[in-house]
């Protein structure tokens, strides 16, 4: 290219200076001001190298940028926008090889793996979960909601509450709890889906935010911010417990010694086989009419009445299936955990399911399942650096904007063969 | 049917705010014909259109649809305010309330209408087959465990659908492009689509806002063809607005003149087109000077 013919030190140095000046206004007073009781002790050495760090990487930055090779990428990713591509009609994806591969050793983990790894990877599919609910919501039908979390606490509490008051375990709470969520998405949606964008968006972040208040306040119910016990699931009636105040155990019944990695072992494995299920259904979802009225929804709402689709009624039925899978979630959550307060259902948990949703790709199955473990599974990994965690999420984000600003996964729409068109 | 008339608009009224866009339009379309919709701009030729396909809810006046063997009022179905008479007949009342909850301009297009938009109104990001099956919604099998397991009966219904898909963008020309966005077509090509995907819906009467705009003199001769073919094959009514006279004059049966909210002309193009107070509309001429389009 032309413009490489001379390369601009000016340019770099300045953008160097520039960069250096800005982190260090932004890493001064957070890492230079070290409280020491009531006084504070100046740092100047780590704020010095964090500086110089950014001042000698945006220099190569800039660099690069003026070589050929660093032209040539930076004009790829200028034309990068056009995320949606349309498969031909024969189209094999390739996932049919890694999806089997993925079953047989997610199935096999649990028998390998830690108590704790296994934790972890519960956490990871729960979002899994409330990303593909998220998903339908806000990727396939385009309605943005910040009030997910509601739907999420619902399920939770349905499994604490239907124990406590009803006596239902966790086997018949799980599709009531579904249930329960998706008819809270109703009542939701049913006044609020007349309204588009920003205003929904307002509405939904209120609906989250009551949810937790009423979870916190109506303490005779919920017992407030004590919260409440969930229980385990059993296995065809067999408890996880170390002794059981009605019948046998499951270590009891198998002769096994008792190890509190069962019902881990357990939750997983039925988590797992949901996670199949949901996938598979918002696989068909997609591709059935519902889905196409969702999406089609999702890029102009005038057209979709101008023929015949109704508009509160699709956008309802997006609510609720999405809310239901949020349901599933919640459950599995407080089963795991055991135990369900309001403090697990703030604002944070909204925006975390968001960003895994636009991270993900919006509409991205796949892009889904891997935001949703990069997002919960990463900071686990990186706990020595804990403190920094809302830093490099914050850096991620605006890393993926620059060079993926539609998700990690490019959305693809399946091809048609041409066929002779019949007229009946 | 026996009825003549497809479409009965009687002292169509549409006030914004102070704006009186529409005072008292009546008029008639023939069931089988090619009508126009002509007039100055800002005459309030697309509030009509809007009016007529339940997008605005009309002030005051009738809107009477008869298609698909029945009457509808469309702005019955758009959800009209209780009236006193409602408390005493629950008939009434409840009824009232279904469209006041679940009525709309999608309750029009179910009872035989549909329409194109003046800035094209496509689902870009989805493909063109996409688009045309989104129109056949209300005709293939919504079922949803049907579809989840894939029964034999879904795809039966959805084979059915893509037939009818690709029969109509063999009509407009389009076969090449089916898996296609339909954001990355040309704009003429996006005009066609958005005909095929209306026509989708297997509407008695279709609506075309504007079908000839950005088209060049070639693409508008194809269009005057395939709007013949909609009329002659498919016995569908056509109703559009139009601002190539060229176009309207040659394949319209009968033309009504808005201007100012009102229909100051209508009749067959060659009433239209000597008629005074159109040319004086058009052109601004004093009425009594002679002129010819």
């Amino acid at each position: 290219m032309s413009q490489t013919a001379g390369m601009n030190y000016k340019q770099c140095f300045i953008d160097a200076v520039v960069a250096a000046l800005m982190a260090l206004v932004v890493f001064g007073p957070i890492m230079g001001i070290v409280l020491d009781g009531y006084k504070f002790d100046i740092d100047f050495q780590r704020v010095g190298w964090i500086v110089s760090i950014v001042f000698v990487g945006r220099l190569f930055m800039s660099y690069y940028f003026q070589t050929a090779k660093g032209q040539a990428m930076l004009f790829k990713y200028a034309n990068n926008h056009d995320g949606v591509t349309v498969n031909p009609p024969n189209h094999k994806s390739k996932m049919i090889w890694v999806i089997p591969l993925v079953m047989v050793i997610g199935f096999l983990i649990p028998f390998i793996a830690s108590k704790y790894i296994l934790t972890v990877l519960i956490l990871g599919l729960i979002y899994v979960l409330l990303g593909l609910g998220l998903n339908i919501v806000v990727g396939l039908a385009g309605l943005l909601d910040l009030g997910f979390v509601g739907f999420y606490a619902i399920g939770a509490y349905s499994l604490a509450l239907g124990y406590e008051n009803l006596g239902l375990g966790f086997w018949s709470m799980l599709p009531i709890a579904a249930i329960a969520a998706a008819f809270a998405g109703a009542i939701l949606g049913f006044p609020v889906l007349r309204m588009h964008g920003d205003y929904l968006a307002i509405v939904t972040l209120g609906f989250g935010e009551i949810i937790r208040l009423i979870l916190t306040n109506w303490v005779s119910l919920t017992h407030g911010p004590n919260g409440i016990s969930a229980p385990l699931p059993t296995f065809f009636g067999l408890e996880f417990k170390r002794r059981s105040a009605h019948g046998e155990t499951f270590h009891e019944f198998f002769n096994l010694p008792y190890d509190s990695g069962y019902k881990y072992m357990f939750v997983y494995l039925v988590l797992f086989a949901v996670v199949w299920a949901v996938l598979f259904i918002k696989h068909r979802l997609v591709k059935m009419p519902i889905g196409r009225a969702w999406e089609a929804l999702r890029e102009d709402e005038i057209a979709c009445r101008s023929l015949g689709l109704n508009h509160v009624l699709v956008k309802l039925s997006a609510f609720m299936l999405g809310a239901s899978t949020a349901g599933l979630a919640g459950v599995f959550f407080a089963t795991y955990q055991g135990f369900v307060s309001p403090s697990s259902f703030t604002f944070f948990e909204s925006a975390l399911i968001l960003a895994i949703v636009v991270l993900g790709g919006m509409g991205s199955t796949l892009g889904v399942v891997i935001a949703a473990f990069c997002l919960t599974v990463l900071p686990e990994m990186l706990r020595e650096v804990a403190e920094y965690r809302v830093l490099l999420f914050g850096i991620l984000m605006v890393v993926m904007m620059i060079w993926k600003p539609r998700g990690l996964v490019r959305v693809t729409r399946n091809g048609f063969a041409a066929r002779e068109g019949v007229i009946k | 049917m026996s009825q003549e008339n497809i479409l009965k608009i009687e002292n169509l009224v549409m006030h914004f705010g102070g704006i009186k866009a529409l005072n008292d339009v009546t008029f008639d379309i023939k069931r089988g014909s090619v009508s126009a919709l002509i007039g100055p701009n800002g005459a309030g030729k697309t509030t009509v259109f809007n009016c007529i396909t339940g997008f605005y809810k009309a002030t005051g006046g009738n809107i009477m649809l008869s298609a698909n063997g029945k009457e509808t009022s469309v702005i019955k179905v758009l959800g009209e305010a209780f009236r006193l008479t409602d408390f005493f007949s629950p008939i009434a009342f409840f009824q009232r309330l279904k469209y006041k909850m679940f009525g709309g301009s999608h309750l029009v297009n179910r009872a035989g209408l549909s329409r194109t938009f003046q800035n094209i109104r496509l689902f870009k990001e989805m493909s063109v087959v996409e688009n045309l099956l989104v129109a056949q919604h209300m005709r293939v099998n919504r079922n949803l465990l049907g579809g989840i397991l894939n029964t034999k009966a879904y795809k039966q219904a959805e084979s059915d659908a893509l037939e009818r898909a690709f029969y109509w963008l063999g009509v407009v020309d389009l076969v090449d492009f089916a898996n296609r966005l339909a954001g990355e077509l040309s704009y003429g090509q996006q005009r066609r689509l958005e005909i095929a995907r209306a026509m989708c819906t297997n509407p008695e009467i279709v609506c075309l806002d504007e079908p000839a705009a950005g088209l060049n003199p070639s693409e508008t001769e194809a269009l005057t063809k395939m709007i013949r073919v909609l009329r002659d094959e498919h016995n569908t009514t056509v109703l559009l607005i139009e601002h190539d006279m060229g176009m309207v004059m040659d394949i319209s049966d009968y033309i009504v003149v808005l201007d100012h909210g009102e229909v100051i002309a209508e009749g067959g193009p060659d009433d239209i087109k000597t008629n005074p107070k159109v040319i004086a509309a058009y052109l601004g001429a004093e009425e009594g000077e002679e002129m010819t389009l």
